[in-house]
């Protein structure tokens, strides 16, 4: 394999790592922050990384600079919402998990 | 055997519509019944669009190559004029959401509910409490109200 | 089994999943999110199958805007569905078992996904998409050829000619033709004639032949505004009837200091800051994209839902009145008809130049093909921009209501 698509192949795997693991987070945590919190990973990171690892197998240059254009976009775009959905439950009043007070959120 | 394996893929556009004509039928909620419509119209575009699939296909995007003038395809391409129909009729289907999602509103600020069982029973008595009232008949109640006394609906 | 089928069957059972799950959740709002999630996974199962423009108008349309309406739409009614007593309504599953039984037992004649015999892909695809205009085409209404015109040379391709007759009814060609000689009966069209252009002056673009698509790559787009474009311009005008009907239904007389503007964010310092300096590329890539949709994906649609949805998120953080000053209601009630008059009105303008209704290639009497392509894009802009003011509208009526 050549070297571009040994690197494709890492990154895009560190991606779908990222992913699964956001996925589980999801599955698996105790209340709706800490969720929120590895979803958002793959939002931001999980996006970068799998975009990354696209560019090292586009032929032409015009795709590159497009696909680490939408990477950026997103790495902005994407925690901004996750900061605007975790605004919003603070500001109804959503207590956060803790080991002494599991009331917060199921 | 092998011909099932090539259309296996309309029987679970079928199932989709379905589960959306179940929604619309089953669910007394306006809103669900609103999106189960939606459910069942994006059925039927798969439906359409996989119908537009050739094997191998492009998208059918014309594009010039440079070595050799004149604008073609690389090989073959799938069917646009699906991808046109069902271009007018996704924006068909959100245009009727939003006529129906004002409705829903306008329901909800009349009857004070969005459930449709809940309408009814109200439509009823709107009706009943009209009559009582001594509102006149109109043709189409009078008759109704006769066939009720002739024999049970 | 292509490639095609499985992908197609991994999403496909996501999207099942998830369609059930929309029916059976209780909440309101977990089913309207669960909505914006199903057409996410439809707009990949469109890429899948290679179709960009529908995949695109998904995403934008039924991830965007769908959403906003149903979550406006939630705040003036119920959040939750009522529970009802009996978890299965067996009259309806037994209503909608029979018919998709009925529907199945249809499928059985259809030809297996991705044949390249299927007759849709033999009966008029490839003079459809070989059409010409102008000159060659011979119908009436077309103007002229210029002298030393030849229309079998127009249609060749390295010499090879694939030559199509105009008489829809006369297939005897299928048998002859290179297409059939190429020992492939897939719909593979040869080209186009590489002759010179037809006004060769200083800093005009050397172009291909003046085909059909000739300068409209995006072959969608081109059977959208030209083929179908009756289709387009009263699909066009159902949106403009819908933001109509909108008004009509939402709108109310506005009593005085009734002013029922969104406040400003003013606290939320990362939103704002984000959203100021997103909002002048949304709208520009709206725009982008609503031009560039003969040459890929994209069109009138899609860039209109996106020019939407810059003015939307605007008006979320900063405040309705903000978005008043920029586009006040009056205007944005113009525009709406403005699109529709745009559209309808380019067709009137090809027909007061002596062609056909909504027949574009006679805009540019030098080159019929560039006069498609002027036309296309005018049309576009048209759709674009009623559809992005009808959005608007719709937002607007809805964020205005009192809560009840």
């Amino acid at each position: 394999m050549l070297w571009n698509e040994i690197v494709t192949t890492v990154l895009l795997g560190l991606g779908c790592v990222v992913s699964l693991t956001g996925a589980l987070g999801l599955l698996r945590m105790p209340d709706f922050y800490t969720r929120l919190h590895t979803a958002g990973k793959t939002d931001s990171l999980g996006q970068f990384l799998i975009l990354l690892g696209l560019v090292f197998v586009t032929p032409d240059l015009l795709t590159q600079i497009k696909l680490v254009g939408v990477a950026m976009i997103l790495m902005i775009a994407a925690p901004t919402a996750t900061h605007a959905i975790t605004k919003a439950a603070h500001l109804n009043d959503l207590r956060p998990w803790t080991k002494r007070d599991p009331g917060g959120e199921p | 055997m092998t011909h099932v394996l090539g259309i296996y893929n309309y029987w679970i556009y079928v199932l989709l519509m379905m589960i959306g004509l179940y929604g619309v039928i089953a669910k007394p909620n306006l809103i669900k019944q609103a999106i189960a419509l939606g459910l069942f119209q994006t059925g039927i575009f798969l439906y359409y669009i996989s119908m537009a699939v050739i094997d191998d296909g492009t998208a059918p995007v014309w594009f010039v190559d440079p070595q050799d003038p004149g604008q073609k395809f690389m090989g073959p391409y799938d069917n646009p004029l699906p991808h046109v129909l069902i271009l007018t009729a996704i924006v068909v289907s959100v245009s009727v959401l939003a006529v129906a999602l004002a409705l829903i509103i306008n329901i909800r600020r009349a009857y004070g509910t969005i459930e449709a069982d809940q309408i009814e029973v109200m439509d009823q008595q709107d009706r009943l409490a009209e009559f009582r009232a001594g509102a006149t008949l109109d043709a189409a109640d009078a008759a109704e109200l006769a066939g009720v006394g002739g024999h049970h609906d | 089994m292509n490639a095609v089928v499985l992908i197609d069957t991994l999403l496909l059972i996501l999207v099942t999943i998830t369609a059930v799950a929309i029916i059976e959740v209780r909440n309101l709002y977990a089913s309207v999110m669960l909505t914006s999630v199903y057409s996410l996974l439809m707009a990949l199962v469109w890429v899948n199958m290679h179709s960009m423009d529908v995949a695109f108008t998904e995403a934008a349309v039924g991830g965007g805007i769908s959403t906003i309406l149903l979550i406006g739409t939630l705040v003036h009614t119920a959040r939750e569905e009522r529970p009802i007593k009996a978890r299965v309504h067996w009259k309806a599953l037994l209503v909608t078992a029979v018919t998709g039984a009925a529907l199945i037992y249809g499928t059985f004649d259809m030809p297996r996904f991705g044949d390249p015999h299927a007759p849709i892909h033999h009966f008029r695809v490839p003079e459809m998409m070989a059409q010409t205009v102008g000159f060659a085409n011979g119908t009436k209404g077309k103007q002229a050829p210029p002298e030393g015109f030849d229309a079998r040379e127009y249609r060749s391709f390295n010499g090879r000619v694939a030559d199509i007759p105009d008489d829809p009814t006369d297939t005897a060609w299928r048998e002859t033709s290179v297409l059939a000689q190429d020992g492939i009966i897939v719909p593979k069209v040869i080209g186009h004639a590489a002759h010179a252009p037809v006004h060769d002056d200083a800093g005009h673009h050397p172009h291909p032949a003046d085909d059909f698509n000739g300068h409209v790559p995006n072959s969608v787009t081109s059977l959208l505004a030209a083929y179908r474009g009756y289709d387009t311009m009263f699909e066009t005008t159902v949106i403009f009837t819908a933001g109509i009907s909108l008004i009509m239904l939402l709108r109310r007389p506005r009593r005085q200091g009734e002013a029922q503007v969104g406040a400003p964010m003013v606290d939320q310092a990362v939103l704002r800051v984000v959203t100021k300096m997103s909002v002048p590329f949304i709208l520009l890539f709206g725009l982008y994209v609503i031009t560039h949709g003969e040459l890929g994906p994209g069109g009138g649609f899609q860039g209109g839902v996106v020019i939407a949805c810059g003015f939307i998120l605007y008006a979320l953080i900063f405040g309705r009145a903000a978005l008043y000053r920029v586009l006040p209601p009056p205007v944005i009630d113009v525009l709406t008809g403005l699109g529709v008059l745009l559209y309808s009105g380019t067709g009137a303008a090809c027909l007061l130049l002596g062609g056909q209704f909504l027949d574009y290639s006679m805009l540019n009497r030098l080159s019929p093909g560039d006069g498609e392509s002027l036309g296309m894009t005018l049309v576009e802009y048209g759709v674009g921009i009623t559809v992005s003011m009808v959005m608007l509208n719709i937002f607007n009526q809805l964020a205005e209501e009192q809560p009840t």
